[in-house]
Parts: structure tokens; sequence; C-alpha cells
């Protein structure tokens, strides 16, 4: 073994309370670093996977469905309120100038009791005008949606047969779609017509149907909108809103600069909490070294005495402080891992932002980049701790020891 | 191997009444040949430990230069005069000197490591003569500290330096180790090397070729 690494290890070892304190400081550092990139990146993924989903310029859902169930968390969370639009009203909004392309959405909510699988979201989608949910299930299966067949989003559990049960009657899981870190993952997709025969089974069923009399078959949740080339979709929109009192249109645009927004606030907290902890950690760590500084005068004159460089001597420093911090960086990092996969769903929730954990090449290069980055703090804190003194005359080191 | 001083000084910081440094040596010429045991006495705070450093590479001059066989020290730079000394000048300070997490041969054999000579046979003869083989093993930490300085001259010795320099080698030594001791830098004068040694001890004192006196910085021949 290289004499500087002996002797590091050994002093590393011989001072257990001292080693473990700073090997915690980089620990922090490292937790810090990886749970705050883990989170922004999730939020970026879940901001660019939410862009993608919606497909959409503009959004119209009932006005009457305003503080029930808005745009937001019909897209965000996949709540909605039983609110229709009636078909003249779907008539006067696809009929608004500028408007390229125009589907309709229909929501059912499954109830929870025995004649459900489980209690999700159901959207129904017209597959003759749909632009916004086909591509997006075309990215995990290339099949037709035919009736009876239904698409579960990431977060359905889906049973080994594949079926699956609404108001008394199985459907076949066509496919399963890939995470969104939205409240869509535990939707279900479906064509309108099946989505109308589960509500048809549904009225017969609950007894408090939750379409209350309105047909299944042409009851309308939403019209998702795609404006023409070069057709500002905040003016589309602003025109159904002044046009048809009963509608409430929001350009797609203003819902994703409003969760960059959100984004963009939470990603700058954790920053600034990642550098504090940084500045923090840097900070304590150069004391300690500092304080130990005169401790090691002897061991660096002895050192010198015997014909050591002071190069020898940052290379021992450099030694112990690696271990030492590279100890706590990989301790650190595991935990970041660990916490930040435990609490991921939580974050969504807490935030009401959509949230998509990094894949695992990204998770090992962030993990990668934590523990390169609190050891090389660890590292560069010993050194400039102990420069001016490795660098010092050893007649005077000599005489300073004590 | 020829050590020579050549108007050599020190000068330190300190508020005088009239100036704000002072010399601990003052201009001071000095040659030791090979083969040759000096030593420096002189009145505690007089600048022999300060002239002794300087001697041996540790402490820059402010005026003069330090030449070992022609070669002057303080040209070269830091990791070179590192490495010159690691193999050329062995050195015993004042104080104690001992990395406590290392074993006694570990600390011996630590010139060894930085390009100076010597090997752990070599250490072991040294600790035998000195009379602490036994101890090779023991953390350097539980020496007495008689123990501890005859360590540190095993240590200076190791590589077979021309030069050595022991700052009070004896002051914490028995009678029967200072003799051990002596003996030692008496056996590598006889192989070629020149040695300095500071002291008090009228033992160590008696056993040198030269003694030199020093006084407020002043270095003359006894
Ligand atoms: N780095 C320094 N800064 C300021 N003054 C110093 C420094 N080194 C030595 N001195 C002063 O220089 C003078 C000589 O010191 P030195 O250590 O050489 O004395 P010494 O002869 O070895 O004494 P002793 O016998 O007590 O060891 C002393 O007055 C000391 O205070
Ligand atoms: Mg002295």
């Amino acid at each position: 073994m290289r004499i500087s690494r002996k002797i590091a290890l050994r002093n590393v070892l011989s001072k257990p309370f001292r080693s473990v304190f700073t090997a915690a400081l980089s620990a922090l550092l490292a937790f810090a670093v990886f749970a705050g990139g883990f989170a922004v990146l999730s939020l970026r993924n879940g901001l660019e996977s939410y862009r993608e989903r919606l497909g959409a310029d503009v959004a119209v859902v009932p006005a009457a469905s305003k503080g029930h169930g808005s745009v937001d968390d019909v897209l965000l969370q996949g709540i909605t309120g039983n609110y229709y639009f009636s078909a003249k009203d779907v008539k006067k909004i696809k009929e608004t100038a500028g408007i390229a392309a125009a589907t309709e959405q229909f929501f059912l909510t499954s109830a929870k009791a025995g004649c459900c699988s489980a209690r999700v979201q159901i959207i129904g989608f017209d597959p003759e005008t749909d632009f916004a949910v086909l591509p997006w299930i075309a990215r995990s299966y290339s099949g037709e949606i035919g009736e009876g067949d239904v698409v579960a989003g990431a977060d359905i559990s889906v049973p080994g047969d594949g079926l699956i049960t609404f108001y008394g009657e199985t459907y076949r899981v066509a496919a399963q779609l890939e995470k969104t870190g939205t409240g869509l993952d535990t939707a279900v997709y479906a064509n309108r017509a099946t989505v109308a025969n589960m509500a048809k089974n549904a009225a017969r069923l609950l007894e408090t149907a939750p379409l209350q009399g309105v047909d299944p078959a042409a009851a309308v949740s939403a019209v998702l909108i795609r404006v023409e080339e070069g057709v500002d979709p905040e003016t589309v929109a602003d025109d159904i809103n002044v046009h048809i009192t009963k509608a409430e249109a929001t350009p797609a645009r203003g819902m994703i600069s409003g969760v960059a927004k959100g984004l963009s606030g939470v990603s700058g907290i954790i920053g600034g909490l990642v550098a504090a902890v940084w500045v923090l950690s840097l900070a304590v760590l150069a004391a300690v070294f500092l304080l130990l500084t005169n401790e090691r005068k002897k061991e660096f004159a002895v050192l010198r005495i015997s014909g050591a460089s002071p190069g020898d001597l940052l290379r021992v420093i450099g030694a112990e402080a690696a271990a030492v911090s590279g100890a706590g960086a990989a301790a650190g990092t595991a935990l970041g891992v660990f916490i930040s996969l435990l609490t991921a769903g939580d974050l969504r929730e807490r935030l009401s932002l959509p949230v998509l954990s990094p894949g695992a090449g990204a998770t090992l290069l962030l993990a990668a980049l934590a523990v390169g980055f609190a050891l090389l703090s660890g590292v560069g804190a010993a050194f400039v701790a102990v420069l001016r003194t490795a660098k010092r005359e050893t007649g005077l080191l000599l005489r300073e020891d004590t | 191997m020829e050590i020579r001083a050549e108007g050599v000084a020190r000068r330190f910081f300190r508020n005088g009444r009239n100036t704000n440094y002072f010399y601990a040596v003052r201009k001071t010429d000095f040659t030791l040949k090979g083969g040759t045991v000096a030593a420096v006495a002189g009145r505690s705070g007089s600048g022999k430990t300060t002239f002794a450093n300087l001697l041996g590479g540790l402490l820059r001059p402010t005026e003069g230069r330090v030449l070992y066989d022609g070669r002057d020290l303080f040209e070269m730079d830091e990791k070179a005069r590192s490495r010159f000394r690691a193999a050329n000048v062995g050195f015993v300070p004042q104080g104690l000197s001992a990395l406590q997490n290392l074993t006694v041969l570990e600390n011996v054999t630590l010139p060894a490591c930085f390009g100076g000579g010597g090997d752990r046979e070599r250490a072991m003869a040294l600790l035998g003569e000195l009379g602490i083989a036994d101890l090779a093993d023991v953390y350097a930490g539980e020496l007495s500290g008689g123990e501890a300085r005859r360590m540190s001259i095993a240590r200076a010795l190791l590589p077979v330096p021309g030069l050595i320099i022991a700052d009070e080698p004896t002051g914490d030594l028995d009678p029967a180790s200072t003799t051990a001791a002596l003996g030692l830098l008496r056996k590598a004068a006889e192989n070629g090397a020149g040695v300095l040694i500071v002291t008090h001890d009228p033992a160590a004192v008696g056993a040198c070729d030269l003694v030199y006196a020093m006084e407020n910085g002043v270095l003359s021949r006894e």
C-alpha cells in the first residue's frame, strides 16, 4: 500500500468520531444533491409528458363544472364532476372560427363497490375525431380499440387474465399506457360507445345514476380543440368564453405555463436548498479540517523531515478526505435513492404537479454525480484547509507543533 | 560529503524598540566535512535550532547560501529539495517526532517511502543497536520519551545520509542509550557522513571532534 494511503487509513480509523462526523456531512451533501436533482428531474419529466399528453391547444369544459372539476383537475388528477354539455353547445363550440379539429370526450367515474374492479376515472373518446388520446395510446398499443376494449393507465393494476369489470360487465384490457406522472395514470380509456354502455349499466345498477337523465350516447364532458396554423389558442378560448356562457375554455399553453411556473418555482426552491446545504457543509468541513491542521502540524513536520514534499502531504490529506467523504457520499446517495423512489408518488400529491421519475440510466447518472460532487467538495475543503500549512517551511512547522 | 554555509543568516519578524525584525542566526560561514562529528553548544534561545534547520534545508536563509557538495539547497524547488533531503540529510528534531498511528518500524522506514534509501532490515538493525528492537511493532504513540527519541535517531540514520543533524539527541536518554546513540553517530561519521550535534550534554560534547559555540546568533569555534 502506498504510504500516503496507509497513513490516511490509520488516521481515519484512529479518530472514529471525527471520521463519522465528516462522513455524515458528505452524506448530507450527497443526499441533498441526489434528492434535489431527482425531484427536479421528476418534475421536468412530468411536465414534458403532460405537454405531450395534452395534445390539444384548447380544452373546453362545462362552465358549471368550475370548482368541481376544472380542466386542470381533469387533466392532472382525472377528477370531474357530473356536468355535461348540451348537443347545441357542442355544436356552437365546434363552429368557433380558427378551429382545425375538435373532438369530444365523455368522462365517467366508476364506483368503488363490488360491481367494479376499482374506482377509476373512465375517459371515453371518439375514435372518429380523436387526436389527443389515440396517438398517446399508439405509443404502447398498435391494435384497434374496439367496442368492449379498454386501455388502462399505468397505475391501474390489471389482473392476469386481462379482464376488468365495470358495473357488472367485464371488458378486455387491450393495452396499458406508459406512465405520465399525472392523475391520468389511474384513468381508463375506451371509445365512447363502450363508455356509454358502462353508463347504461351504471344507471341500471346504482340508485343515483351518475348521468341523471343525460343520454350517455350523446353526453359530452369536454371538447378538446386543435387550432388552425397561425391562430392563437388564446383568441379561440376567449371567443368561446364570450359567446358560449355554458362553456369554459382554457388554452393549453396557459395550463402548461401554469404548471411550468409552479415547476420552476419548486425547482428554484430545491436548487436554493441544495446550494444552501452545499455552502453550509463546505463551510463546516473546511472549519473542521482547519481546526485539525493545528493537530496535524506535528504529523506534517515528521513527514517533511522524512523527505515528504508539500505534494506528498496533500496526497495524505487527499486520501484521508477521499476515504471519509467517499464513504459518506456513497451512503448519502444510497439513502437519497431509497427515499426518492419511496416518496415519488407523495411528491405529486403534495405539489399537485405532474411528477414522473427519471429512468434507471438517468437515476444512475444522477447518483454518480451526487457521489462525485460530495467527494470533490470534501477533498476540496480538506485541501483548502491544509494548503497553507502543507506549504509552510518545515523549520517553522517544527516550532509550531505543540 | 561537504556541507558549507556561506554568509548564512536568518531574520525573523519581531517588534523591537528600533526594528521590527531580529536575527536568530547572524551571517555565518561554516563548513563540515564528511567523517567529522561537530557539536554546537550554547544557551537557550541563542539560535542553535535555527542554525541546524538552515543547514538541514528545513528553513530558508534570509541571506547567504547552503551548499551540499557544491549544490545550493535553496536553489532547488520544494519538491526537489524534499527528495534530496530524503536521501542525503538525516534530521533528528529537538522535539519528539513520531507518527502516532504508525508502528515504530513504519516510522523508521518513512524516509524510504519518500525516495530516501534503507529498508526494513536496516531499520531493524538500527533499532537493535539502540536497544528498542522489541518495540518494532508497537504503535509509536505508546513509546516513552527516550524510546521515541531513539526511534527518531534510527529514522534519521536509515537512508545512510551524507549529512546527519541531531538537535539535542541525548537530552532524554539514559547513559547507556546515550552511549549507543553517540556510537551510532560516530559510526556514521566513520562511514563518511558529516555529523552535527546540537547539545548541552557534556557526554555528547566530549564525543565530538569539533565544538562550536552559539551566542546571540553568532557561531564561533571553541
Ligand atoms: N519562527 C520564529 N519566529 C520568531 N522568532 C523565532 C522563530 N524561530 C526562532 N525564533 C527565535 O529565535 C531565537 C533562537 O531560537 P532557537 O530555537 O534557534 O534557539 P535554541 O538555541 O535552539 O534554543 P533552545 O536551546 O532553547 O532550543 C529565539 O529567541 C526564538 O524565539
Ligand atoms: Mg533548540
